[in-house]
């Protein structure tokens, strides 16, 4: 299988529109070396269980996150390895390579996310459009809609992180030319999946809902999504007069402006909180914090399987009392060209040592 | 008279918008953000989006493209400019300033 140059292409846009110092709280780039061989075995157990490598993406959906999700778990693994001892290439190999089928299955228009994030089939944007119950837009509106994905996203980086962010936070689209009474319109659509998430924040921090959906139809915008769903970009138009009819859907109800507007002030203020409890954690606290976080990604896995989805005690204790590593991954630098990209983040190294060598 | 370039950074998100510079930092309270004023900040996080979502604008020291401010600013259509590494240091609070989101600009009106 040879994906890891198609996977660059998508990826690229991580790092040639950000510095891995700005991903908060912690330089996770510099920490899972440090551990995630000892969680990947425990991973190949689960998917082992279920024979997940002989299986399809649609047979296996429900125990796998979001496209994002699944971009960003290739996308960490790579600087695993490199900042582990290299002595488990086999199941770096098994688990990426599982991965980028499941994507490639899922999303096969654009499976590492070059210039969109699909996962819907033709027939099943049809059935979206024909049976959203669609509400006109104004630019009011498109701009409450825009604080709603400001509020839940800002929700979603206090309780997973800025690297587990694409667990909770996908956007599926831009899918173009999608017709409804005679005009042609851009679908767009948010997905916020799990928004009480089992990971030990106190209840009053999180969300009153579990789960958002938000369905918006443009017209003259051009969209693009690099890699992950959350990084929406507008290459040309306006999004706030071009978004022509929208419908916000918690735990499966539509809501109305008002309930919006006060899931905005209860989002955002949670959001507030969570990353201030987290700005209050010590070195210690925020390793464990993000390491529960990273399991938490495959807790349907684990749980499909009667596995305990949670860091074990030797995982605990290989991150104890340990710094951050060292050298990985360029510090501030902002990648401007694809091949200096593949070889300071490693993927020529991860192609040639790991994939071609198993 | 042309308006007076301050500093260039990255172009993050469109449009354009002039209002009054508040500096504002991660811990400073959200209630002190004048409805409307321009963010000026090093990175913005997830404590500061009460006051982000009264900002016309943002501009911060850190960044790129699809950095936390970034995203969020196109997604409340509001003009971004990311990456100018000094920004907090060269526009001071309540200067009255203009950001265009297009060309990356930050500019110092009368």
């Amino acid at each position: 299988m040879s994906w890891i140059n198609e996977f660059a292409k998508g990826s690229f846009s991580l790092y040639s529109g950000n510095t891995i110092s700005a991903f908060q709280p912690l330089d996770f780039f510099h920490f899972y070396g440090l551990w995630y061989d000892l969680w990947l075995e425990r991973v190949i157990t689960a998917m082992e269980k279920i024979d997940a490598e002989h299986k399809s993406y649609t047979e296996l959906r429900d125990v796998l996150p979001t496209p994002s999700n699944i971009r960003a778990l290739i996308q960490k693994a790579i600087p695993a390895y490199i900042g582990s001892d290299h002595s488990k290439k086999e199941l770096y190999a098994r688990y990426t390579n599982f991965m980028a089928r499941m994507l490639m299955e899922a999303c096969p228009e654009d499976p590492f996310g070059f210039t969109k994030t699909p996962l819907h089939k033709p027939a099943e944007l049809g059935e979206i459009i024909k049976n959203t119950a669609w509400k006109a837009a104004t630019p009011t509106e498109a701009r409450m809609i825009g604080k709603l994905i400001t509020a839940t996203g800002s929700l979603v980086h206090g309780l997973y992180n800025d690297v587990v962010t694409d667990f909770a936070w996908d956007a599926y689209g831009p899918y173009d030319n999608q017709e409804m009474a005679n005009q042609k319109y851009t679908l767009l659509i948010r997905n916020f999946p799990d928004l009480q998430p089992d990971l030990s924040w106190p209840k009053e921090l999180e969300a009153s809902i579990s789960n958002l959906q938000i369905y918006q139809l443009y017209q003259d915008v051009d969209w693009v999504i690099g890699c992950v769903g959350c990084h929406t970009i507008v290459k040309s138009g306006n999004p706030i007069t071009g978004l022509k009819y929208y419908s916000i859907i918690a735990n499966g109800k539509q809501l109305n402006n008002e309930e919006v507007n006060k899931l905005i002030d209860e989002l955002g203020m949670k959001a507030e909180k969570i990353y201030s409890e987290i700005r209050k954690k010590d070195f210690e606290q925020l390793k464990q914090m993000v390491m529960l976080q990273e399991c938490y990604q495959l807790k349907a896995l684990f749980d499909k399987v009667g596995m305990d989805w949670k860091p074990t005690p030797e995982m605990l204790a290989a991150i104890k009392n340990k710094p951050l590593q060292e050298g990985i991954l360029p510090q501030g630098v902002m990648m401007t060209d694809l091949e200096e990209y593949k070889k300071n983040f490693h993927l020529i190294d991860f192609d040639q040592e790991v994939l071609k060598n198993s | 008279m042309p308006d007076k370039l301050i500093i260039k950074g990255l172009a993050a998100s469109i449009g354009e918008a002039e209002g009054i510079a508040k500096v504002f930092l991660p811990g400073d309270d959200a209630a002190s953000f004048p409805d409307g004023a321009i963010m000026v900040t090093i990175l913005t996080d997830p404590t500061m989006v009460m006051a982000m979502m009264k900002a016309s604008a943002i501009v911060s020291d850190m960044g790129g493209i699809t950095s936390h401010p970034a995203i969020l600013s196109r997604e409340m259509g509001i003009p971004c400019v990311v990456n100018t590494k000094i920004g907090t240091k060269l526009i001071k609070d309540g200067a009255k300033i203009k950001v265009d989101g297009a060309k990356g600009e930050v500019y110092e009106l009368d």
